[in-house]
């Protein structure tokens, strides 16, 4: 029953940050059905930027990488993104892969390719004792930057005008366009909250590893796109969800699978993705269908 | 113009790329069988993707299975008693001749094409790019852990080198040929006619998935194919060697040559694998010409995403904008031909 509850305890903390990572390339895939390969180089540099500014007064370094990062992912999209717009999702994606590999070798320019650590927040890696559960504060500080951010979005998206055209941008683009919405403003938008989503995941990453490399956002991006496919694409809380319950899995396989097995737990993970895609293609949270209708 | 010009046009560049290869000296040998085997590897990924339109990330991974099966098949008996002395009886003792080798490790991808494809070639568009990823992950994931068969996260090597620059030459105008022929049969047509328009192409009596499935099959094997000359030519082969950054190469290659021709897969691979040279020769300090710059490491891979997003966002058909090379309408605007190819 300890170990039972134990393991949720980890489950619950790691699908918040995987909900953080998949929440980031939803937004985007939801307003131009783009899947942002970058995603994961926002990620790694806001995880520099945290480095460098770590001795600094702490929520100066966390300004400045969201500052940062909002810069980086808004100058993407008016740079590489907004030249593909509409085109058909593989050349999409392949540009993506390509901006991704791009800010990559940048990161590799600037910053070598050596590992970088810092102490960031050490004190939220030790251990509280609750109930007979050992739950560390960077546990309980996951779910709840999680939820927060979460919530906040899903207000974002509820209450306001800008979250209102998002949605309707996300239901159906060219109506959207057509009764007013501006569409450059709405994509820039989802990317700025994308680099905010980003700098989040940095932040909790870096508290969990101390390290930063230039190669280090692939695998944030390839849980979000596992996340996501889980979920369901082009919906939000879907994603979310897909994030949480890629978390329970990691740790249910990490835990259930036979000793021998556990070195090939991300095949297994994979292999879900894949059945996932073929029963339900439009995830497990989604629509049913992603088949055009003629 | 007549059917099968662009076939020896491709061999044509094919010989040109062996012949700067077998004069220009300077380490221009290796380039130019490195060259071709690139090819090789594009016209795999242009044979599924070319025709299909669906878009594969996945396909290193049989480069890998093939490149792995090759160097388990060669490496000396006595050599693999040292580095892999865990190693399957059958496999242990097998010493097989190179061509045997290639052609089987082909096979072995074309079986894992075969096997892979029956789930993935239901999928299309972005979830076929997502599950051909996973694909090419969970392979990576499987050579890296298994230790007893790979030599896990340490690369292998003393492989024998039995890729030169003429039987590179000889393999990669075999595979233009064989690359040709599927597209102008009649599977290729069917395939490229619900890449078109795949609800008129099924309402008109083409099934889709056989079609696709036997295109991922010989895509596949063609990648293996092209996975052991890889090794062949190397001597030595790590999982991640084969694995995202040779995948993003490769589809470079192919979007920036044009994905819909066999003439595109060619000139991609060729362009960019020039290009390639030229940035690394800069990084390692040599004077390009009455030209010296100075680079770092990291602005050769960041000059070809570029590169690639320039084609990307300009001419999103590729340099060849999805036409062979002689053909009528080779250079004009892109249309949909009516038909392509063959």
């Amino acid at each position: 029953m300890q170990e039972l509850l134990q393991d949720v305890v980890n489950a619950v903390s790691l699908g918040g940050l995987y909900a953080l990572m998949a929440l980031g390339v939803a937004l985007i895939f939801g307003v131009m059905s783009l899947i942002n390969f970058a995603h994961g180089e926002f990620i790694m540099a806001g995880t520099y930027v945290l480095i460098i500014m770590s001795g600094i007064f702490l929520p100066l370094a966390i300004f400045a990488a969201i500052a940062l990062v909002v810069t980086l992912a808004i100058a993407t999209e008016r740079i590489a993104f907004r030249s593909v717009r509409g085109a058909d999702p593989s050349t999409l994606l392949v540009t993506s892969f390509a901006v991704s590999f791009l800010l990559q070798n940048v990161g590799l320019l600037i910053f070598g390719g050596r590992a970088r650590s810092a102490n960031f927040l050490p004190s939220l890696n030790e251990p509280m004792v609750i109930l007979g559960l050992e739950i560390t504060r960077l546990d309980a500080a996951t779910v709840v930057v999680a939820l927060v951010l979460i919530g906040g979005l899903a207000w974002f998206l509820e209450k306001t005008s800008m979250g209102l055209e998002m949605r309707a941008a996300s239901a159906d683009f060219r109506m959207a366009r057509l009764l007013g919405v501006e569409a450059n403003k709405v994509i820039a938008t989802a990317f700025a909250i994308s680099g905010i989503l980003a700098v989040a995941v940095a932040a909790l990453l870096l508290i969990r590893t101390g390290t930063a490399t230039p190669g280090m956002g692939l695998q944030p991006v390839l849980i979000a796109f596992v996340a996501t496919v889980i979920g369901g694409l082009g919906r939000l809380w879907a994603a979310a969800a897909g994030g949480f319950l890629l978390g329970c899995l990691t740790v249910a396989l990490q835990q259930g699978l036979p000793e021998d097995l556990v070195a090939y737990r991300d095949a297994f993970l994979f292999g879900f993705v894949i059945l996932v895609l073929l029963v339900r293609p439009g995830g497990l949270l989604g629509k049913s269908a992603l088949r055009e209708r003629v | 113009m007549r059917r099968g010009a662009h076939v020896l046009a491709c061999i044509g560049l094919v010989l040109v790329v062996a012949l700067i290869g077998f004069t220009a000296g300077s380490g221009m040998e290796s380039w130019a069988t490195l060259t071709l085997i690139n090819i090789c590897l594009v016209i795999g990924l242009y044979t599924f993707s070319g025709n299909s339109g669906v878009l594969s990330f996945g396909h290193m991974a049989f480069a890998a299975l093939g490149a792995y099966t090759v160097a388990l098949l060669t490496l000396p008996a006595i050599s693999k008693g040292i580095l892999l002395p865990n190693l399957p009886s059958f496999l242990a003792s097998a010493e097989v001749g190179g061509v045997v080798a290639l052609l089987i490790g082909g096979l072995v991808g074309a079986a894992a094409g075969l096997i892979a494809g029956v789930p993935l070639m239901r999928l299309n568009g972005i979830a076929a790019g997502i599950g051909t990823l996973a694909l090419l992950i969970i392979v990576n994931v499987v050579l890296v852990n298994t230790p007893s068969l790979t030599g896990g996260q340490d690369s292998l090597s003393g492989i024998p080198l039995a890729t030169t620059l003429g039987s590179g030459t000889v393999w990669t105008a075999a595979i233009i040929v064989i690359a040709a022929a599927f597209t102008g049969s009649r599977v290729g047509l069917k395939l490229r006619a619900a890449r078109e328009e795949e609800v008129a192409a099924r309402a008109t009596g083409v099934s889709v998935f056989p079609e696709r499935l036997m295109a991922f099959t010989l895509s596949a094997f063609i990648t293996a194919l092209a996975g052991g000359l890889y090794v062949q030519h190397l001597g030595t082969i790590s999982a991640d060697a084969l694995f995202l950054q040779y995948t993003f190469m490769v589809v470079a290659m192919l979007v920036v040559g044009g994905v819909r021709s066999l003439s595109g897969a060619v000139i991609g691979a060729i362009v960019v694998s020039g290009l390639s040279e030229i940035l690394l020769r800069l990084e390692a300090g040599q004077p390009l010409g009455p030209l010296q710059i100075e680079t770092r490491p990291g602005v050769r891979e960041i000059v070809l995403a570029l590169f690639l997003l320039l084609v990307l966002a300009r001419r999103p058909d590729g340099l060849t904008r999805g036409r062979e090379l002689f053909s009528r309408r080779f250079g004009k605007s892109a249309e949909p031909e009516a038909e392509p190819g063959a």
